[in-house]
């Protein structure tokens, strides 16, 4: 099943024949060119000039935008996931505690 | 008049409150400070450090407020001081950094290196931990910490702007910058390790 097939499948249609067939430039639709540039701040939750439904919806009906923001989104997983389970040493706490016992409390 | 408890009482007041507000962010302040600087052990004195000045200036921090922010920042700016006597950041990162705000490039380049190979940047699940952080100290100092900021503790644009002292653009930019950096160092190392095919030119 190829991708707009499958985007076909969830939308049920309407907005995927808009993007491919009238070149993203449907009225309902913010262009490609927009998507891209506000994709950072849609990602970081970030947007302040454009509702986020319409970025989301822009990516869910656009084959050529759609994986701009898989490819974004899984560097974004791999840094999360690279990074969680780093906690400070167990004696650390400790030690701070009897820093700030000496430093006066 | 209502006068809190740190107000009446500053000692038995701040010690109460440091305990609370403070040390409850330990673990993030000291994965800041491993990022800054790049060594377990340099983490951890710098930790020592941040909270040590924390503690000591506790009566000047606002109940209330972001302490995680707070601590973040006297963290950078201790690191920071430590550095000074060897290089200078500054200029690395602003000359470069152009326009800020709508004047970003918006257009990853790694995009194009990626279509037909692997659009959706599955290669990054198959590269393990230590090898991102490693990429992620790679970074210089400014890109480092906006991404660390933005990308491992969720910290919005404004926080970081306020902690990092620079308009909410130049964060913008940094972060967009400093992850087109990041991407491009992953990429050449999956590329290298065989994760992703290499498709740029036939017989490269």
């Amino acid at each position: 099943m190829s991708m707009i097939e499958k985007l076909r499948a969830l939308l049920g249609g309407a907005a995927v024949k808009a993007a491919t067939e009238d070149g993203h430039e449907s009225q309902d639709m913010m262009s490609c060119e927009q998507a891209i540039t506000v994709l950072q701040e849609f990602l970081d939750g970030e947007l302040d000039q454009i509702p986020e439904d319409q970025v989301r919806a822009h990516f869910d009906a656009c084959e050529r935008c759609y994986p701009y923001l898989k490819f974004e989104g899984a560097f974004r997983d791999a840094v999360t996931r690279a990074t969680t389970g780093q906690t400070a040493p167990p004696d650390l706490r400790a030690k701070l505690m009897e820093l700030m016992s000496q430093a006066g409390a | 008049m209502v006068g809190n408890v740190t107000e009446l009482d500053p000692t038995a007041g701040s010690k109460v409150g440091f305990e609370q507000e403070a040390i409850p962010h330990l673990d993030a302040v000291y994965r800041f400070a491993l990022r800054l600087s790049g060594a377990p052990d340099h983490a951890e004195d710098l930790v020592q450090e941040t909270f040590l000045r924390a503690y000591k200036s506790w009566n000047q921090y606002t109940t209330g407020t972001a302490a995680k922010s707070w601590l973040f920042t006297i963290c950078r700016n201790v690191f920071l001081r430590g550095q000074e006597r060897g290089k200078r950041h500054d200029e690395i990162v602003e000359e470069n950094l152009g326009r800020d705000g709508p004047g970003v490039p918006a257009v990853n380049p790694i995009w194009s290196s990626v279509l037909g190979a692997d659009p959706e940047g599955d290669f990054f699940e198959s590269i393990v931990d230590g090898r991102i952080v490693s990429a992620i100290d790679s970074l210089p100092e400014e890109y480092r910490t906006t991404v660390v900021l933005s990308d491992i503790e969720g910290l919005p644009y404004a926080a970081i702007a306020e902690l990092m002292e620079v308009p909410v653009g130049t964060v913008k930019s940094r972060l967009f910058r400093g992850r087109r950096q990041l991407q491009g160092v992953l990429y050449d190392y999956a590329v290298e390790m065989g994760y992703i095919a290499d498709r740029s030119g036939t017989g490269a």
